[in-house]
């Protein structure tokens, strides 16, 4: 097989609003928002041998364990804002205020705010993502439980705007999705998390349901490899993963760490069949993918403005960042899910000429003033142009650099500090897109 | 090859790898493996052939 070239990779990603009982979005196969990028990283896990700590006679190295496997999965691209607008929404936890701008018919405006404690969940939002990547190696991956934790932004007269997404993940799998083979009424796609054993790969895994809901369980699934010849069945919930045990009481998956999983969603009221059957193989068929037309921001099109007047900078680096940790649990060498590890927080460094002592006399007082940032890309219609606008109604000068160190026109290097106050979100996004709905 | 139309609840216009861009309304053709994909990504439904008017698949 020849080595593929980074320009045959491919990330989308796919989200549902049902969680399971790790509080872990469970995904409905095929994914259908994609996007292009300049890098991706950290799709594939980390994994961390431990060294046994018993003394050995040898004098050598000793063999490593694998204990435990991390997926921090990050992007950086060139961003426009039809691509980027469903991931901030997911960062935010909130469902965008949609509408469409004063004449325009294509194009939409997406209103966006940090969710809070006390807000009511919006009746749909974008929890947890499931990202299928492939970098045409022919194993596309599926990582679920993704969660967002910061978005940088890199703003450089002249050039395109640079974006970095990062994220922590949970679990993944080479798995394809599953092929129904027969569902006499249940309209779910039971998901197979996990890698399989070497041995197996070329095998086709079915399931088929052997009884129906009862006694508390939602149904009763068999699992093969060839016939279902063997006695041994697993009880299960919707919504709930169950290791798989096959037919015959083998293991599919590679060892009792690093085993297969399986999961039947809920799916309305619908209920499993006896003789419900479904398949799947070791190996994912990749996703079509489908993009924006919309072209990337850049430079040229932006507006800065602290309290009310307009700057001109060389450069901006926006961070917003929403802390995340990886829920590793004894029992499991992969993440639980993904939880909260800090408040929302934005920062905004800026380089620029010296022109004024404005920002200097801000890092004085300590006042609190408001910054727009707003990136603007071509027309999408009319006189509606492409907009990615920041709003931070309360910022505090975190440090003015005004140091002399050339002869020619001096610069100002500016860190900027967005807060909450008051009632004031720490920040707004609004982007104009074409997207008519979450 | 199968027939299907772009609902329009992606990006809009739309532009699909193996298709080429779409408007939200535009039917085209597909090869069966991709159409199917399509309509259960919930991008795409299906529409019988004879309907409307096929957008011609765009040059590469």
């Amino acid at each position: 097989m020849a080595a593929p070239a980074g320009s045959e990779a491919q990330i989308g990603f796919r989200y549902s609003t049902r969680v399971d009982t790790f509080g872990r979005d469970i995904w409905a196969p095929i994914v259908n928002n994609f996007f292009r990028f300049k890098s991706m990283s950290g799709l594939v896990a980390k994994r961390k041998l431990e060294r046994v700590d018993n003394m050995d006679p040898s004098n050598q190295t000793l063999e490593g364990v694998p204990t435990e496997a991390l997926i921090a999965p990050k992007f950086s691209f060139n961003p426009d804002t039809n691509s980027i607008s469903r991931l901030i929404a997911h960062f935010l936890s909130k469902a965008p205020t949609i509408s469409t701008p004063s004449g325009g018919t294509s194009s939409r405006q997406w209103i966006m705010t940090p969710f809070e404690f006390g807000d009511t969940p919006s009746a749909t939002y974008i929890d947890s993502l499931v990202m299928e990547g492939s970098d045409n190696d022919g194993n596309p991956i599926l990582v679920d439980g993704v969660r967002m934790q910061e978005i940088n932004i890199k703003i450089a007269n002249g050039k395109i705007i640079d974006c970095d997404f990062g994220f922590l993940a949970c679990r993944d799998t080479y798995t394809s999705d599953p092929t129904t083979i027969l569902a006499a009424t249940y309209s779910g796609k039971p998901i197979v998390m996990g890698h399989w054993n070497q041995a197996s790969i070329a095998l086709t895994l079915k399931a088929k349901i052997t009884v129906v809901a009862g006694g508390g369980f939602d149904g009763t699934v068999k699992w093969t490899t060839a016939t279902y010849a063997g006695s041994t069945v697993t009880q299960f919930k919707f919504d709930t993963w169950y290791k798989i045990v096959l037919d015959d009481a083998t293991r599919l998956g590679v060892n009792r760490n690093d085993d297969l999983w399986f999961c039947f969603p809920s799916s309305g009221a619908t209920a499993v069949a006896l003789n419900d059957e479904f398949s799947w193989t070791a190996t994912r068929t990749l996703a079509t993918p489908s993009f924006s037309t919309l072209e990337p921001l850049q430079a040229a099109g932006l507006e800065f403005t602290a309290g009310g007047t307009t700057y001109y900078v060389h450069d901006a680096d926006i961070k917003l960042t929403r802390p995340r940790k990886a829920n590793m649990v004894a029992g499991s060498k992969y993440a639980l899910s993904v939880q909260k590890n800090g408040p929302f927080a934005a920062t905004i460094s800026i380089n620029r000429d010296r022109d004024d002592r404005d920002f200097l006399k801000k890092l004085i007082d300590g006042t609190k003033f408001a910054v727009v940032v707003k990136m603007y890309g071509n027309p999408i219609e009319l006189a509606i142009d492409q907009l990615w606008q920041l709003d931070f109604p309360n910022v505090q000068v975190a440090d003015s650099q005004r140091d002399v160190t050339t002869p020619n026109t001096l610069q100002e290097k500016i860190e900027l500090v967005a807060l909450r106050s008051g009632s004031s979100d720490i920040f707004t996004n609004t982007l104009i897109n074409t997207l008519t709905a979450l | 090859m199968k027939t299907i139309e772009y609902l329009g609840t992606g990006p809009n216009p739309i532009d699909v790898s193996a298709v080429g861009i779409v408007n939200k309304g535009d039917i085209v053709e597909a090869e069966d493996h991709i159409a199917d994909q399509l309509v259960a990504q919930g991008l795409f439904k299906f529409v019988t052939a004879s309907k409307a008017p096929v957008k011609p698949p765009q040059p590469e």
